[in-house]
């Protein structure tokens, strides 16, 4: 009865945050909308919100082709991959106080950047199996990039950890007597720049990079397996704003409301910077990415991890 | 005159006369050409150091002797007060190969293949010589009076299995094979960064550019062999769409060339007119420019201001013309009818919403630090490539040459309108940004000028052989509406003769030359188009950069599809 509660509530669970991408794919059409002068969709149902049913009827209604230079298997297996690791990540994630699957578990943030790297490998096998040279090429980008950031974005969640003395997620909220934030502010800023990296969204979007390389990664991709890659790209960019919340903004703290309503409004407030980000930006070059991310968020957060070093060492001497 | 006496004892040239665009114009014998060239690029003083236009006429439309069954035409341009000169040269025999003219002047090269390709004169010597614009396959050359004007008059164009076959294979990474290391790939014909159906052979090394191969024509409509089955006035709606983000910027060079063919005195509100509709246009393709530029380097805020912009002044063209993109407004001899009673006040208002968008879409893109960044040193040209490849508009200026045609060889109003041409000396793709929003301000204060002080009186020539008459005459007497039909049937054209007219599109020198046998239709018409040589100068300027790079460099260039194929 408990495995068959538990298999019900994981359904659920996947369902809610495949809704929640696909609102988010329609949320940020609205913003782009009203950041850019223009309306977005807004012709089906309240607000067009059933623009994010209809994307997902047609993507699903589509035929699932594999292209006849494509690796059968890897062309099959990348865009399952990259929605799986995303998926995956959110079982660390608490939304309340208590209101996790593994909240507490004690290895918390190692498994998100464990599962991040298999993202990688996800947009990288798609990209290369696709056989095109486009997409190879967004593929060799992607892998580059990611593995880039991921040192960066380690190293600013480490000082966090330095702080909180814990790696599961409900450890790093409950050790938050204020928003980390506060004590963080650079490893806050490099957090985020990393994450918007990570999920290679504009203006960090090198790997599909329209204007140059068409689609990158996932020229060849159609349907649904398109769709997953959406899906993953949607669910990462939740992900990096759901964690941004829990480690810096100090999570389910917040005054009068419930728990899980401030964590939301703090997701979506970072979410909100991302799309932004989006309209406004214009995309860097590679090189110009990769300088960025070696030559300055790294030196950075190495120093941000030694200063937070050095003051928990006196924290606690004095 | 030193250019004449020159010319005539050392290269035995013979000054022609049928010229009525005021250009000195000379007849030149084959064997003495490339000499003739080089003489005009390097010996002289001053010399002519661009080649503007190098085209053909088939003379064996009329009745010309056999020794002269085509004629090479050369534009030449000085780049100063001294303007244009044309060379002519007549060509007997179709299988009898023309010197090439690609060792004096580089940008020759596109130019000869385009006139190998559609008149199928071949040139001796000449490194690369391809068709250009139509596929390999075609056969004929359309540009000979013997090939139909009509499509329906042809028998229906159809490739064989093995012909399909082989044109695929074009497009495959095995033909030409590639250098060992290299990546062949392809940008376009349909890529997102190419604005349109072209298509760039890249070489790659990782993601670095080891040569450029532009292959152009998916968009050529035969606009030239089009103009041969119209009569004069017919054909005005077809230059708006040669170039179809500059509308009126294109008939402008173009009723001018008749003008000068048929010395037609232009009233002067009609000019004032044709200088303000053109104004207009130049900003609305300008703004386009810098939204769509601003896409390619992956920034989506600024195209939607700055078409937010444009739509205004689509709404303002509308209001005056009808048209809206394209408004064909121009007739030969004036414009087809007076501005309505209140086009001053929106043409103000319009102007300062713009000025006002303009400030929001500069911030977007030059004075964004990523921006800057992605700009900055990327595509450079400098003054020696701009004369090498013919460049012109802001590309010209970009390199420091202080050259637009409103100045310095004023037509329309433009010599009545205080206005600055800004340069820069950067030549990289940030100066031209800022140069296409300079030009915009310039443009802007062009216009208010227009709105104080626009000439009145009538709109149209009073010379009823050339000009259409006065419609509401038409109704009222015999004379008027025999005239009215004459023109309309296409009974009467120009008197025999050639022009050429060169205008300053929003891209650079945009010229027609008109050729008029004295029938109602032209004999011959020729576009040059900024665009084309333009393009060319991608193979040279695009090597050596990574692929984002090359993307920024093509966006920067400004060029039209349809104004580089027409």
């Amino acid at each position: 009865m408990t495995l068959f509660l538990m298999a019900l509530g994981m359904l659920l669970t996947t369902v809610v945050l495949l809704g929640l991408a696909g609102f988010l794919v329609f949320a940020e059409r609205r913003v782009l909308g009203l950041l850019q002068n223009r309306h977005g969709p807004n012709r089906l149902g309240p607000f067009g919100i059933g623009q994010a049913l209809a994307d997902a009827l047609k993507l699903m209604s589509k035929e699932n082709f594999v292209p006849a230079f494509a690796d059968p298997v890897l062309y099959r297996a990348a865009p399952v991959l990259v929605a799986f690791s995303a998926l995956a990540s959110f079982a660390v994630v608490p939304l309340d106080r208590g209101f996790s699957w593994a909240g507490d578990w004690n290895i918390g943030l190692l498994f998100i950047l464990a599962m991040s790297s298999l993202n990688a490998y996800g947009v990288f096998l798609g990209g290369w199996a696709s056989g095109s040279k486009f997409a190879l090429l967004g593929a060799v980008r992607a892998v580059a990039q990611l593995v880039s950031y991921e040192l960066p974005l380690g190293l600013a969640l480490l000082a966090v950890v330095l702080l909180s003395g814990s790696l599961s997620l409900n450890g790093i909220v409950q050790a938050q007597w204020m928003p980390y934030i506060v004590l963080q502010p650079l490893g806050f800023v490099i957090f985020l720049i990393a994450g918007v990296a990570e999920t290679h969204r504009l203006p960090f979007d090198l790997p599909e990079a329209e204007s140059e390389l068409v689609a990158g990664f996932n020229t060849e991709y159609g349907g649904m397996r398109f769709g997953y890659f959406f899906l993953g790209e949607y669910l990462g960019l939740t992900l990096i704003a759901v964690l941004a919340a829990a480690l810096y903004l100090g999570g389910w703290h917040g005054p009068w409301l419930p728990g899980w309503i401030w964590m939301l409004i703090k997701t979506f407030a970072v979410i909100f910077i991302f799309f932004w980000l989006r309209a406004s930006l214009p995309r860097p070059r590679y090189d110009q990415l990769m300088a960025l991310g070696w030559k300055i968020l790294l030196p950075l957060s190495l120093l941000n991890l030694l200063c937070t070093a050095f003051a928990a060492a006196l924290w606690r001497l004095g | 005159m030193l250019l004449a006496e020159a010319l005539q004892k050392r290269f035995q040239a013979m000054p022609l006369t049928d010229g009525r665009d005021g250009w000195p114009d000379f007849q030149v014998a084959e064997h003495h050409l490339v000499d003739v060239l080089h003489f005009l690029r390097g010996d002289m003083v001053p010399r002519f150091p661009m080649l503007l236009d190098l085209t053909a006429v088939d003379e064996r439309g009329g009745q010309a002797a056999p020794e002269r069954a085509f004629t090479l035409v050369y534009h030449l341009h000085g780049l100063d007060d001294r303007g244009a000169l044309r060379l002519r040269v007549p060509h007997a025999d179709a299988e009898v190969p023309v010197p090439t003219a690609t060792g004096v002047f580089a940008n020759a090269n596109w130019y000869e293949r385009e006139v190998y390709d559609l008149f199928g004169l071949a040139f001796s010597d000449h490194p690369d010589l391809r068709r250009i614009l139509l596929p390999p396959h075609w056969e004929g050359h359309p540009l000979c009076k013997r090939e139909p004007i009509r499509a329906t008059e042809r028998p229906a164009y159809r490739l064989g299995k093995s012909e399909v076959q082989e044109a695929l294979k074009m497009y495959s990474d095995t033909v030409p094979a590639p250098d060992p290391g290299l990546t062949v790939l392809n940008v376009g014909p349909h890529h997102p960064g190419t604005h349109g159906i072209l298509r760039f052979v890249l070489k790659l090394s990782g993601e670095e550019i080891a040569t450029v191969d532009p292959d152009i024509g998916y968009h050529h409509r035969g606009v030239e062999k089009i103009a041969e089955g119209h009569t004069f006035h017919n054909f005005i709606p077809y230059t708006d769409r040669v170039d179809y983000l500059g509308g009126a910027l294109g008939e402008f060079p173009y009723v001018r060339a008749i003008e000068m063919l048929a010395d037609l005195a232009v009233p002067p509100r009609a000019e004032g007119i044709r200088t303000l509709l053109a104004e207009i246009c130049r900003i609305s393709s300008h703004l386009v420019w810098l939204g769509s530029y601003g896409n390619d380097l992956g920034t989506m805020g600024p195209a939607f201001y700055a078409f937010r912009d444009r739509a205004l002044l689509m709404d303002l063209i509308e209001k005056y013309t009808g048209g809206r993109l394209h408004p064909q407004f121009f007739r030969i001899g004036g414009v087809a009818m007076d501005l309505p009673d209140d086009w001053r006040g929106d043409l103000l208002t319009t102007l300062e919403a713009v000025e006002r968008g303009l400030r929001d879409s500069e911030r977007l893109t030059v004075g964004n630090p990523v921006f800057q960044a992605r700009t900055r040193g990327v595509g450079v040209l400098s003054a020696a490539q701009a004369e090498k490849w013919a460049v012109s508009g802001i590309l010209l200026r970009s390199t420091g040459k202080d050259w637009d045609m409103r100045k310095a060889a004023p037509y329309g109003l433009y010599g009545d309108l205080d206005f600055a041409v800004p340069t820069s000396t950067d030549g990289d793709a940030l100066a031209r940004t800022q140069l296409h929003i300079e030009e915009i301000r310039e443009s802007i204060g062009m216009l208010r000028q227009l709105a104080e002080r626009m000439p009145e009186g009538p709109t149209l020539a009073a010379d009823a052989r050339y000009a259409f008459p006065p419609k509401d005459h038409t109704l009222r007497d015999i004379e008027t509406l025999i005239h009215h039909f004459e023109q309309v049937a296409g009974e009467i054209g120009p008197p025999a003769g050639q022009a050429l007219s060169i205008t300053e599109s929003a891209r650079g020198m945009l010229a027609y030359y008109v050729v008029a046998d004295g029938g109602p239709r032209p004999y011959r018409l020729r576009v040059r188009s900024p665009s084309f040589p333009h393009v060319q100068l991608i193979a040279e300027l695009g090597r050596g950069t990574a692929l984002p790079d090359f993307i920024a460099t093509i966006g920067s260039i400004d060029y039209v599809l349809a104004d580089l194929d027409r």
